[in-house]
């Protein structure tokens, strides 16, 4: 833990620079008559503050045995898969409409999430799920969801 | 009036065929709601106010109120099966709720939810009907400066919801205050963090955030684990709380029930501020307050309890001076205008069937909708036994559709997925979520209120200290806050740190 | 678990089934490339850049409700607050003109919005319908207060060192130049409180916290017998108001014109925009009464106008606002 704490103490640490860069830009006021810039400004500088003592704590720690990393090192492929699969649906999702895009998400996910399932099972799975889902949020509660170059 | 002749008035008016049917369909719409992430009880209302139209008010809002408190019952459903909150109100619910659940206790949780719910309910009911006018006149009282230093004072709770490093649990909270300045500043009309994106001209949506915090997150790290490991046990172990369970939880529920009752009274407290506060509470009062986080039973009654007692007290406001102390009660409010009901302080003396109507819509209504929980809690369990590789799929389109739903806005999914990124960060380099969102939450409120209450007094400070609500609300929190620290000054510590 | 597909054909069972789904849920939803059918032939989008139950919110229900009838289409309010209104009026700028999406408009979005602040539309991207109603803007105190007329609360704001606190719905709108002029033309210092919504506002107003607000509409106190108008920014005295006066009898000449009417963006077809004002015509027509009272019930006064006036009311208001923002100096550049 002693080494991440360093390193994530030093990435808020510069977060918070950045908040106090970007808060001075915007009036301040004073203390009696608070601008729009004084609370993010506080706010930086505290975590700023923050963040140092943190890195000065993790220092001075003992340091643990660190032998297992943070992330799976057997399973951090399909982390990625995941995550991009999703920001690709978010993308997408206008483009295809919400039945078209929510099935190809729903396939790639049963197969390359975790266990890749069986393909009738990824694709009758993925089928069910898409419609239930259109017949319940869309025609039943009206959330208009949304509608691709199909139509649908 | 007589207590007994009003409460005869109150079955009276429910117990007509009609009204009980609105008030079970109130209910049962209410409870999927709070299932369904994201849609909430604002979205459906306002969405079915024009079909009450044509139906008597007192039906109309007996309906419209059942949807409210109904959802408070659902919202805890997902919190406690797969961490995802299914309301605002339900995030703290996911801390301990969702460890029971993978101990195999999924059923205790939900159960305990259930019955805290409804106890909470009935004796919130009770009390509006003893106290409401002064309670309300009570309310009236807190301005800019008395919501300032409640909500320091709901910021000191932080430091009880910490169960790790205080240090990092402040930084989140940091985090979370900056989260909160993000949009158009209410006092300047001055855009703060935007970058003239529209949609975050009104600041980061709670729901994104809470979804890909809790929800998201969670589910990246179960992915993340070794293959075979369970995600949940897969030997369930009573469906129903058990004779211990209902000892541990019994004064957790009555706690909850008054602190959730107090602040759902205040106009912008709220149902999301007295989960946080019950649970701090329960902490702060515990014989073991280490065991929270990690499964403990009273982590899930308390919250759960408060965030129904906050969802019926805030119709006090309402019903007897016209003032909304939400934004659901604020849709009620039209309603009641468009069905030519003027609400203020005249509304109980001029439609008592409305008011005491209403109240009895709330105790059948409770009853109702523990009838409708506690046997789909079988089905609800059942739901765990999927295999994960299977189920996380279903999860993330869940909260996909749920995070859509509530502004049609891609961007707000984006939002949601790297919050979920952040939230698994987190979770990986020990940080905690529950002070984020609270500081999320609060101060927005809070920093409207002290600029608020310096434009009042003319750049005093002084206003927080004359007036004596804010006094004492002020004093109560310094004290809170020094207590931890009056040990320290009577030993040497022995190491440097504050943990 | 066994089904009686072999396994090799179980992909192509699978395609097979999904293509047949999808296509019974396709013909379900009228896909673009169908034949049109005349306008309106699904629901149309009403995007309220409020919060629901806002003065916005229940004018636009009112009057959708009756609309709806001769549109054969009803009009789904879909909520975008956000920016003080300007959120709503931004997406519907850029929506696509096809008529089945509409503001609920009204002079803080498409006047104010763009000239104090900078945002990427005007008031000319739009089409404006003819407007339906207006919710005045007016000075509001407690029932019980010290001040009867607007020439005692003027009185007393002059002797009080420091001036008042004076709560509004927000800093850069309409309330927030009637506070500005008031205090220009009566010559005293009001203080701008600014609060989320005028809701909040009478809130604080009822529980003291501010001597006054200047609100849109009442947050449902109009009629409850709590709260008391001195004056509203109105030309004439209002319906059914017999008591309240307005700024410009009392000698200062403050009017906002707050008027709401719906609005395509621009570049809708002419027959659209033409077939849905006619059905506004229509229901105006058959139900006066019905409107009438139902907007009043919501704190509101009809206001039946042409489009060409209402444009004319917009555009006079956009000059006014231009001037105010450059006194203020709260222009956006």
């Amino acid at each position: 833990m002693k080494r991440y704490d360093q390193i994530s103490s030093l990435i808020w640490f510069f977060f918070a620079i950045y908040i106090c860069v970007e808060s001075i830009r915007l009036p301040l006021g004073s203390w009696r008559d608070p601008g729009p810039g004084f609370l993010p400004l506080l706010v930086g500088l505290i975590l700023a503050g923050l963040s140092i003592i943190c890195f000065m704590q993790a220092r001075m720690a003992e340091s643990t045995e660190q032998k297992a990393s943070w992330y799976s090192r057997k399973r951090w492929k399909n982390l990625i898969w995941v995550l991009l699969a999703l920001l690709a649906y978010a993308l997408v999702l206008d483009h295809l409409g919400f039945l078209m895009s929510t099935f190809l998400l729903l396939i790639f996910l049963f197969r390359f999430g975790m266990e890749p399932q069986k393909w009738f099972w990824a694709i009758g799975g993925s089928v069910i799920a898409s419609v239930s889902c259109y017949v319940v949020f869309e025609l039943w509660l009206q959330t208009q969801l949304p509608k691709g170059i199909l139509g649908f | 009036m007589d207590l007994l002749s009003n409460l005869q008035l109150a079955f009276s008016v429910i117990f007509q065929p009609g009204n009980l049917l609105f008030c079970f369909v109130g209910c049962l719409i209410g409870t999927l709601i709070g299932v369904l992430p994201g849609l909430g009880p604002v979205a459906t209302i306002s969405l079915l106010l024009p079909s009450t139209f044509h139906i008597t008010p007192v039906s109309a809002i007996i309906m419209l109120a059942g949807i409210y408190y109904g959802a408070m019952y659902g919202g805890s459903i997902t919190s406690i099966l797969v961490n995802i909150p299914g309301e605002a109100a339900s995030v703290i619910t996911c801390l301990d709720g969702y460890q029971m659940a993978r101990q195999g206790r999924a059923g205790p949780a939900l159960g305990i939810s259930a019955f805290g719910s409804f106890i909470a309910g009935t004796l919130a009911t009770m009390m509006i009907m003893l106290v409401a006018p002064p309670l309300a006149n009570f309310a009236l009282k807190f301005g800019p400066p008395e919501y300032f230093s409640l909500m320091f004072l709901g910021l000191t709770v932080l430091t009880y919801l910490a169960s790790g490093s205080m240090v990092k649990a402040l930084m989140m909270a940091c985090v979370g205050i900056f989260l909160g300045t993000i949009g158009t500043d209410n006092i300047s009309g001055i855009e703060r963090f935007t970058y003239h994106s529209y949609t975050l001209m009104d600041g980061i949506g709670l729901i994104p955030v809470i979804m890909g915090l809790f929800g998201i997150s969670e589910v990246l790290l179960n992915i993340d684990q070794a293959a075979r490991q369970e995600i949940y046990k897969t030997r369930i172990a009573n469906l129903l709380p058990s004779l211990r369970d209902w000892k541990d939880s019994i004064l957790p529920i009555i706690r909850g029930t008054f602190v959730g009752f107090f602040l759902g009274i205040l106009p912008g407290g709220g149902a999301v501020i007295a989960s946080f506060a019950a649970y701090a509470v329960e902490k702060k009062v515990s014989k073991h307050p280490e065991k929270f986080g990690t499964g403990a039973i009273e982590g899930v009654a308390s919250p759960e309890s408060a965030n129904n007692s906050a969802s019926q007290g805030a119709f006090i406001p309402l019903l007897t001076l016209g003032i909304p102390a939400n934004v659901v009660m604020a849709i009620l409010l039209g309603a009641l205008l468009i069905h030519n009901i003027k609400p203020g302080p005249l509304l109980i003396r001029d439609h008592p069937d409305l008011f005491w109507g209403i109240l009895g819509s709330m105790y059948i209504g409770n009853i109702m909708l523990l009838i409708l929980n506690v046997p789909l809690i079988g089905m609800w369990v059942k739901i765990l036994k999927i295999p994960y590789p299977i189920l996380f799929p279903l999860i993330l389109l869940f909260c996909l559709i749920g995070v859509y739903s509530v502004n049609n806005n891609i961007f707000e999914v984006i939002i949601m997925i790297v919050f979920g990124i952040i939230g698994y960060l987190m979770k990986k380099f020990a940080y905690e979520g529950a002070p984020l969102i609270l500081a999320f939450v609060l101060s927005p409120l809070m920093e409207n209120a002290l600029r608020q209450s310096l434009i009042m007094s003319h750049g005093s400070f002084s206003i927080f200290f004359t007036r004596s609500i804010s006094l004492f609300l002020i004093a109560s929190a310094l004290f809170l806050l020094l207590m931890p620290l009056l040990p320290w000054f009577r030993k040497r510590p022995k190491g440097g740190d504050f943990d | 678990m066994k089904i009686g597909i072999p396994k090799g054909k179980r992909m192509s069972a699978a395609l097979v089934f999904g293509a047949l789904a999808f296509s019974l849920v396709g013909l379900h939803s009228s896909p673009s490339w169908a034949a049109e059918k005349p306008y309106p032939n699904r629901p149309i989008n009403m995007i309220v850049s409020y919060a629901p139950a806002s003065g916005t919110d229940l004018g636009s229900k009112v009057m959708a409700d009756k609309v709806s009838e001769f549109l054969g289409q009803p009009l789904i309010s879909v909520y975008k607050p956000g920016g003080g209104g300007s959120l709503g009026a931004a997406i519907v700028a850029k929506a696509k003109p096809d008529g089945y999406t509409v503001l609920v408009g009204s002079v803080t979005p498409l006047v104010l919005s763009p000239i104090v602040k900078k945002m990427d539309f005007q008031l000319e991207d739009f089409i404006l319908l003819g407007s339906y109603s207006k919710i005045p803007i007016w000075l509001v105190v407690k029932k019980d207060a010290r001040w009867k007329t607007l020439k005692d609360f003027i009185e007393e704001v002059k002797k009080t060192p420091g001036g008042f606190q004076v709560g509004t719905y927000g800093k850069l709108t309409a309330a927030d130049f009637v506070l500005e002029l008031l205090n220009k033309y009566a010559g005293i210092k009001q203080v701008n409180v600014p609060f989320k919504s005028s809701g909040e506002a009478m809130t604080s107003l009822l529980g003291g916290h501010v001597e006054a607000c200047i609100l849109s509409g009442a947050a449902g106190h109009l009629d409850a017998g709590t709260a008391r108008i001195l004056a509203a920014a109105e030309e004439e005295r209002l319906d059914g108001l017999p008591d309240v006066p307005t700024f410009k009898e009392l000698g200062y000449p403050i009017l906002m014109p707050s008027i709401y009417c719906f609005a395509f963006p621009k570049g809708t077809p002419k027959q659209i925009v033409d077939r849905f004002q006619d059905a506004q015509n229509k229901a105006i027509q058959k139900y006066p009464k019905e409107i009438k009272e139902g907007l009043r019930r919501v704190e509101q006064w009809a206001e039946f106008r042409t489009p060409q006036e209402t444009l004319k009311k917009f555009r006079e208001f956009q000059t006014l606002s231009r001037k105010m923002a450059q006194e203020l100096g709260v222009e956006a550049k």
